[in-house]
């Protein structure tokens, strides 16, 4: 494939040779190195391909061998220009195509964003809008260092951010913090802990249970293993108190808790599924609609347009692009709408019974990735009228608490004679605690 | 005389066998003898020769150092001609090897 492109763009001629002594012609022309290829016997003659310069060298091979030369066929890209040289708007097209597609790849014309799972690839593109980063910006004016910043500075759960320039596609790699469950209380979270390092922080519980099991590495453990305790009690404190000989509080360290705790608690679970669903009887029309766009620049062709209630849409798009990453401003669409009517039709109990299984056991395996673990369970499924239920309680050990600022507890008011004795002797407790 | 020269030249021959087999080199450079590989019956690729003698359609004479290969099929043609390699397409039926010194 490649040989033949360098040929053609070489250019070649096919000759034939005939006379008394062809095969000497053929090895006089290997003896000088010149390349012969399509070779081929035709009634007492032989024809074949040769380069443009092989060909200039064979005056003396033809003058030797008493061969006589006929030239059949002349191709290649310069007998193609030499022809045409006298269309000048060809040569200028040509001209201008290349130009086109060299000043078009000074500019982005596709961004790519991966690895965003909890935020849209729309949110994130709207967001280095405001940033002026967009589709059809100077290469030579995106900074992909300020881009990534830009991006870590506005989200907090994004904890790693890539962009890089290749051909004209910005690619955005990010990942996502996956262990943050809540995008915006971790943010808060994240602020408390960079701003004030020092202020205590206190783990609370974020859910009513019994406490199973409490390893503390950090502050003060409220809590004992199996009481119950309520959302919103501090179950580990972050202001360890420093006591004095005689046992009273002087003072607090304050530290940032950090502590696995697991509790015994109840979850409520309910699911609804309708008895009924619609399924779509399609009719045989289809209705379709193609576009082509030329930076913002739209051209459609037919029309989606119809009078019926209901019908489907369905749309594909695409964008012009040479490789992997040369991609151009030209995109297309394809849109087609097939009209359907509407039925209603009754699930039959099996069928209910399997959906909401489904969805339990899915609920169920998102618990577990959670590090949730099921105890017992007593879900039921009920079966109404128009509607069934999936519902009940599952008992489960989880992972409790959350963060949360200490409210600073008061030092008592000492007498004066006992103050300067005490010091910072702390009790022991230096806060790893059990 | 030409009788002897044969001999000569047939000793020769076997001094860079011995030679080619104990330095492990590939025969058909240290011999310069001629190289084929066929592929099916469709594609013959030779290496190592000096020229065509003949070349018509259905038959292909080709002179190496010791004698000649002789190509026998139909629509044979010739994909590439040049100093190092040829190749020859077609229907091959035969390759026969004439004048060639047999071993003792």
């Amino acid at each position: 494939m490649l040989s033949r492109l360098i040929c053609y763009i070489k250019g070649y001629l096919r000759i034939r040779i005939a006379g008394y002594s062809t095969e000497r012609f053929l090895n006089a022309c290997r003896h000088r190195g010149i390349y012969l290829w399509g070779l081929q016997a035709v009634s007492g003659a032989y024809e074949m391909n040769i380069s443009i310069s092989g060909f200039r060298k064979l005056k003396p091979i033809i003058r030797k061998t008493g061969t006589k030369v006929t030239v059949l066929k002349k191709s290649g890209l310069p007998f193609y220009l030499f022809r045409y040289r006298k269309r000048k708007l060809f040569f200028a097209g040509a001209f201008f195509f290349v130009f086109l597609i060299f000043f078009m790849s000074r500019y982005i014309w596709n961004i790519d964003i991966a690895g965003n799972k909890s935020r849209t690839d729309e949110t994130l593109l709207e967001f280095l809008e405001t940033k002026s980063v967009r589709n059809g910006m100077a290469k030579s004016k995106v900074n992909c260092q300020r881009i990534v910043k830009d991006i870590r500075k506005e989200y907090d759960d994004i904890i790693w951010v890539s962009a890089s320039i290749r051909g004209t596609r910005l690619i955005i790699q990010i990942k996502e913090n996956e262990d943050s469950p809540a995008v915006s209380e971790d943010k808060e979270h994240a602020q408390e802990e960079t701003k004030e390092a020092v202020s205590p922080v206190d783990i609370v519980a974020d859910k009513s249970c019994t406490i199973v099991s409490a390893i503390v590495r950090n502050g003060l453990l409220q809590t004992k293993i199996g009481a119950k305790v309520k959302k919103g009690d501090v179950l580990v404190s972050g202001q360890v108190p420093v006591n004095n000989d005689a046992g009273e509080v002087t003072g607090y360290q304050y530290h940032v808790s950090d502590a696995d705790i697991i509790g015994k608690a109840k979850l409520k679970y309910k699911d609804s599924c309708s008895n009924t669903y619609i399924e779509k009887e399609n009719f045989d029309v289809c209705k379709k609609q193609y576009s082509l766009s030329l930076g913002n620049i739209r051209f459609s062709f037919g029309g989606i347009k119809n009078d019926y209630e209901h019908f489907t849409m369905y749309g594909e798009q695409g964008q012009l692009k040479f490789f992997d990453n040369f991609y151009l401003p030209v995109c297309w669409w394809s849109r087609e709408a097939i009209p359907y009517t509407p039925r209603k039709k009754q699930h039959d109990t099996a069928e209910i019974q399997q959906i909401l299984t489904e969805r339990f056991v899915r609920y169920c395996e998102d618990l577990e990735k959670k590090g949730v673990e099921i105890i017992e369970n007593d879900v039921k499924i009920y079966t109404g009228q128009d509607e069934s239920e999936a519902k009940g309680s599952l008992t489960v050990r989880m992972p409790i608490g959350k963060a949360k600022a200490s409210r600073l507890l008061e030092v008592p008011k000492q007498k004066e004679d006992k103050g300067e004795e005490t010091g910072d002797e702390a009790d022991g407790n230096d806060g790893n605690s059990h | 005389m030409k009788a002897k020269r044969q001999v000569s030249a047939r000793e020769e021959h076997s001094l860079k066998n011995r030679l080619s087999e104990l330095s492990e080199l590939p025969k058909d450079v240290v011999l310069g003898i001629p190289m084929l590989t066929m592929v099916g019956q469709m594609e013959l690729n030779i290496e190592n020769y000096r020229g065509i003698i003949e070349y018509t359609d259905c038959l292909i004479r080709i002179h190496t150092k010791d004698g000649q290969i002789r190509i026998c099929g139909k629509n044979l043609k010739v994909d590439y001609y040049t100093n190092d390699e040829m190749k020859v397409t077609g229907h091959i039926i035969s390759i026969e090897y004439v004048g060639l010194s047999v071993p003792d």
